[in-house]
């Protein structure tokens, strides 16, 4: 069953050109060691629960200023009962953008096809033959390459988050010839890491790329996209 | 021991006293130039007090001891031994120097009581009876002190203890001198403006300019009190009923203004008002020119003004002489103007100006058929002819601003005001509307004024200070060459407090402060219209273009202004705005019987009256202050600390609300249509990066679905100061070089600034700010 652990009412960077309303499922499938969310994720026993008609009565009250609810996490495609969360919120009239890992191909195709989503924000956590360090998932890079194939053809975005020791400015341009080979190089961001509450408590000591080496990494790769950008 | 000899002995031990003192006085010195006279012994000994008999008996016996060369002072010990002998007590007034006073004038004057009897009619107008007996009883007490010298300061004060000994209250009124206490000037200047005395303006520096402003500024403020300001007017400041702004100014300057700076390029620009003491510049032929222009009217007109200085339509006017000129030539002049407003220190005790522009998207209707002063102050064509001049140099004037100064950090000023019209959504003006939002997403510092609701007349404009103007008094024109006199903040949660409750008595406190407010207005209505035109202090505004004065002193705004809506809601109701109906019904009870007082004195007087919702810098922690000292802080409700109290800002919902933004928006856009005198909506942003195309999106939404009249988004930005390092949110250490050094910026009710150089109360304020983030947020 879908948990709603948190919930930002107003928002102006969770989705561009949007003023959008974000919700937190709380449920993962991938220990991404550079995850801040991990108290979201795996440790929310605490945090009250929002239910769906929360957020729908919040959508309705709000709908001449939030245009847009972005469901994120945590992963929220492991929740089996994400489409029919879509469906009720969908009555709304609001669009949606879903968060995801890419893991669960089925669950993105059943989404787009019956038209519960509007937009994908896919997040790329590493090259693609090196997924095994975020998860146990077997055959997940196939996974992956499927959840790409689908959003192909769809709004979407895909980023990184980029972390020193993890992303080497190699590695992100092996990535973007791969993501540009598949065709699903409309939309990519690089991604600010920032080193709080991580999953894996090294991380936190790790000193981020600056924003200078960011904008040189981007300059790397930005042949292969057809629109690049930093978020940091 | 005989009579004599016992009498021999103690003159001799007089004489000694005498002689050893005789080198502390300075008219022994003097008298050591000056030959011996029969007549000087005589004039010295009546003087003394001595009859004419026994002064010729002295002169006489001295006669016999002395010879040509002998010099006045060597006499003088011979005087006093023989005044000791024969009138002992004119011996005393002798032996007591002669009172030398240190003038104004930097010399010294043999003291005079006539002098105090003149000054204090020419000072007074006390009958000459009254003046001539107060002079004596001062020298009485004079005398008494036993001194070698005074100064006319020091006689100053001891004449008007005298009449207030006397209750002579007025005369002492006129009288007496005004400035500030030598431990205050050393505080100044050894430790910066951490004293006491304002920190009315968060701009301030630690300059020998500033601290001239605050003394001048503290002076003229007492004499404003003491000389203007009726003491049933100026008890209810003093108290905390309400807060009269800047009294510091109300004896010499009125507030802010709107320019209309296409005068200047008709007719050139006299900085002094007159052209006679300083270079004239001709009409302008170029874009360079003219925006220098443009920041010289602000300059000079800082001078003889209080507040804001305004430019409204500042591309419309421009635009003529931007025709035929490269991106390049554009973007020159637009950074000369930027940098020329943020790099001159020298207003206001060394402030750079309050500067503010307000820029159009395109042209609007009124001005598309005016004719369009060009080059050369030449006509050329209308406004209307324009429109893509017009739109590009708004284009690279936020490039500019968006790129910020050499070190990449942003440019204070000028304040930048936006006006949006419905036409400005469609796509011909999307890379303006995109530019717009781009410079919000990265400093938050842009207005947005919203021309789309009804209640926006056609003409209007805003400043960063929000003063706000429009069409309905004077009809468009009426929008330019003019500004707010002065304004008043209302004390509503002290109304709250004193009506218990009740209904009545609120309204009937209210109306009794308004009504004291409202002759506050009209006296200063009176001292600007003297100051302008009988005293002639205001030369640049008075200066005259075809025959008419440029200032339009008869369009000023008189505006009651009012802090803590919610504070006297919660205090009346029981509730605060944001918590219950009746309370929400009654904010906008009190704010609209305001606007319904402002409109009828408007009537009465043929003035314009206005209500703005203030912004309250010191003024909000003042009055909550002055609250707790009388109502105790039990009873009081307030919205920062112990330490730190705080009225929230005019209708404002409380900081710390945990509303969503819908219901922010739907409480405080009423009362925009009822402060015709000016409001503005904060949003702010928090710590991420927003993108700008959502703001655009927001903007919009605001727009077209609100009656939000003017808003601005609130980014808090910290820069590092070793590197110069920028980075979002108010941070503690530098992302890149790790240093701790950083200065912290953020929104001060309507203007950025460092917020290391805010009061206490503001510091506060800023901590209980609800931001639209995860952490803050808990649905339910």
């Amino acid at each position: 069953m879908v948990t709603i652990k948190s919930f930002i009412p107003i928002s102006f960077s969770d989705w561009d050109g949007k003023v959008s309303a974000v919700i937190f499922l709380s449920g993962c499938n991938f220990k991404c060691p550079f995850c801040y969310n991990k108290d979201l994720v795996f440790n929310s026993k605490d945090l009250k629960e929002i239910s769906p008609e929360t957020v729908k009565d919040y959508l309705k009250n709000n709908a001449d200023f939030v245009d847009g609810l972005v469901i994120t996490g945590g992963e929220p495609t492991v929740f089996s009962d994400l489409p029919d969360l879509c469906r009720e919120i969908k009555k709304t009239g609001i669009a949606i953008k879903l968060d995801t890992n890419g893991s669960n191909p089925e669950m993105l195709q059943q989404l787009i096809k019956e038209k519960l989503i509007d937009y994908v924000a896919m997040d790329i956590k590493l090259p693609l033959n090196r997924y095994g360090e975020v998860t146990e998932i077997k055959g997940i890079e196939q996974k992956i390459r499927q959840s790409l194939e689908i959003i192909k053809n769809f709004n979407y975005e895909l980023r990184t988050t980029v972390v020193p020791g993890m992303h080497t400015g190699d590695d992100m341009l092996k990535l973007a010839r791969d993501l540009e080979k598949i065709g699903v190089n409309k939309k990519f961001f690089l991604q600010q890491f920032k080193p709080l509450t991580t999953l894996d408590p090294k991380l936190e000591q790790v000193r981020p790329y600056s924003q200078n080496e960011l904008e040189e990494m981007k300059q790397q790769i930005a042949p292969y996209f057809k629109k690049i950008g930093l978020r940091i | 021991m005989a009579n004599g000899m016992r009498n021999g002995m103690k003159i001799s031990k007089l004489v000694n006293e005498f002689q050893a003192s005789e080198k502390n006085r300075l008219n022994y010195w003097i008298s050591t130039f000056e030959k011996y006279s029969h007549q000087k012994v005589i004039k010295l000994c009546r003087d003394a007090g001595a009859s004419t008999e026994i002064c010729q008996v002295i002169a006489e016996d001295i006669d016999g001891v002395v010879n040509n060369d002998t010099s006045m002072s060597e006499v003088r010990s011979l005087i006093f031994a023989l005044l000791a002998r024969h009138d002992p007590k004119s011996a005393t007034r002798f032996r007591a120097p002669e009172l030398y006073v240190r003038t104004s004038k930097e010399k010294f004057e043999v003291f005079d009581k006539s002098k105090i009897t003149k000054s204090l009619v020419k000072e007074t107008g006390m009958d000459l009876a009254v003046a001539d007996s107060i002079a004596l009883e001062t020298v009485q007490f004079i005398e008494t002190l036993n001194l070698s010298y005074i100064n006319t300061h020091l006689i100053r004060e001891i004449i008007c203890v005298k009449l207030l000994e006397h209750g002579l209250e007025e005369a002492r009124k006129r009288y007496t001198r005004l400035g500030i206490p030598v431990y205050d000037i050393e505080q100044m200047i050894g430790k910066g403006i951490s004293t006491d005395i304002k920190r009315e303006n968060a701009n301030l520096q630690h300059t020998p300019e500033t601290i001239n402003w605050i003394i001048s500024g503290e002076t003229l403020e007492q004499y404003a009190m003491l000389r203007l300001v009726p003491s049933h007017l100026a008890d209810p400041h003093i108290s905390g009923d309400y807060h009269i702004h800047i009294l510091s100014n109300m004896a010499t300057r009125p507030n802010c203004v709107q320019h209309y700076t296409p005068l200047f390029f008709k007719h050139g620009l006299k900085v002094d008002g007159t052209g006679r003491h300083t270079s004239v510049a001709g009409a302008p032929r170029h874009l360079a020119v003219a925006i220098q222009h443009c920041a010289k009217v602000l300059l000079a007109s800082q001078t003889q003004m209080a507040g804001g200085q305004s430019i409204d339509c500042f591309n419309v006017w421009l635009a003529p002489f931007v025709r035929g000129l490269s991106d390049d030539e554009i973007r020159q002049a637009a950074q000369e103007f930027i940098y020329e407003l943020n790099q001159s220190y020298v207003a206001r005790g060394g402030q750079v100006v309050f500067s503010n522009v307000n820029f159009e998207l395109g042209i609007p209707k009124w001005l598309k058929d005016v004719p369009a002063v060009g080059p050369k102050g030449e006509i050329s064509g209308a406004y209307g002819d324009y429109e893509e001049e017009a739109r590009k140099f708004l284009r690279e004037y936020i490039k500019l601003k968006i790129k910020g100064d050499s070190t990449k950090k942003q440019h204070m000023f000028p304040n930048d005001a936006f006006k949006v019209r419905p036409e400005h959504f469609s796509d011909t003006y999307n890379d303006e509307m995109s530019l717009i939002h781009q410079f919000i997403a990265k400093f938050g510092t842009p207005y947005i004024a919203n021309g789309v609701p009804e209640w926006q007349t056609e003409q209007f404009n805003y400043m960063g200070c929000r003063t706000r103007l429009d069409s309905a008094f004077a009809g468009p024109w009426g929008t330019q060459r003019t500004g707010n006199d002065i304004y008043i903040t209302l004390n509503l949660p002290r109304i709250g407090l004193e009506a218990k409750g009740n209904d009545d008595k609120f309204f009937e406190i209210l109306r009794s402060r308004m009504q004291k407010m409202t002759e506050v207005l009209l006296m200063k209505h009176k001292i600007t219209d003297d100051t302008l035109h009988r005293d002639k202090l205001l030369p640049f505004l008075t200066q005259k273009f075809d025959g008419e004065e440029y200032y339009q002193f008869k369009n000023t705004t008189k505006t009651y202004g009012y802090a803590g809506l919610t504070e006297a809601a919660k205090i009346h109701t029981g509730s605060h705005l944001h918590e219950s109906k009746s309370s929400e019904e009654f904010g906008l009870k009190v704010i609209q019987f305001m606007r319904d007082y402002a409109n009828k004195m408007t009537k009465e007087h043929g003035l314009r009256f206005s209500v703005i919702a203030s912004p309250a810098e010191t003024c909000a922690a003042r009055l909550a202050k002055l609250d707790i000292s009388r109502f105790g802080s039990k009873n009081v409700i307030q919205s920062g600390t112990k330490d730190a109290p705080y009225y929230t800002n005019s209708h404002m919902v409380k900081m710390d609300a945990n509303i969503p933004f819908a219901e922010k928006i739907r409480l405080e856009a009423p009362y925009h249509p009822l402060t015709n005198g000016g409001h503005i909506m904060h949003i702010w942003l928090g710590e991420n990066s927003p993108n700008a195309e959502s703001l655009q999106e927001l903007t919009k939404k605001i727009c077209t679905k609100s009656n939000i009249g003017f808003f601005a988004y609130t980014r808090d930005y910290s820069v590092c100061n070793p590197c110069s390092n920028f980075q979002y949110g108010l941070q503690n250490t530098c992302g890149n070089c790790n240093s701790d050094d950083l200065s912290r910026y953020s929104r001060i009710t309507g203007y950025y600034q460092r917020v290391e150089g805010w009061n206490p109360s503001k510091k506060q304020e800023l901590k209980d700010r609800y931001r639209y983030t995860a952490d803050t947020c808990k649905c339910e």
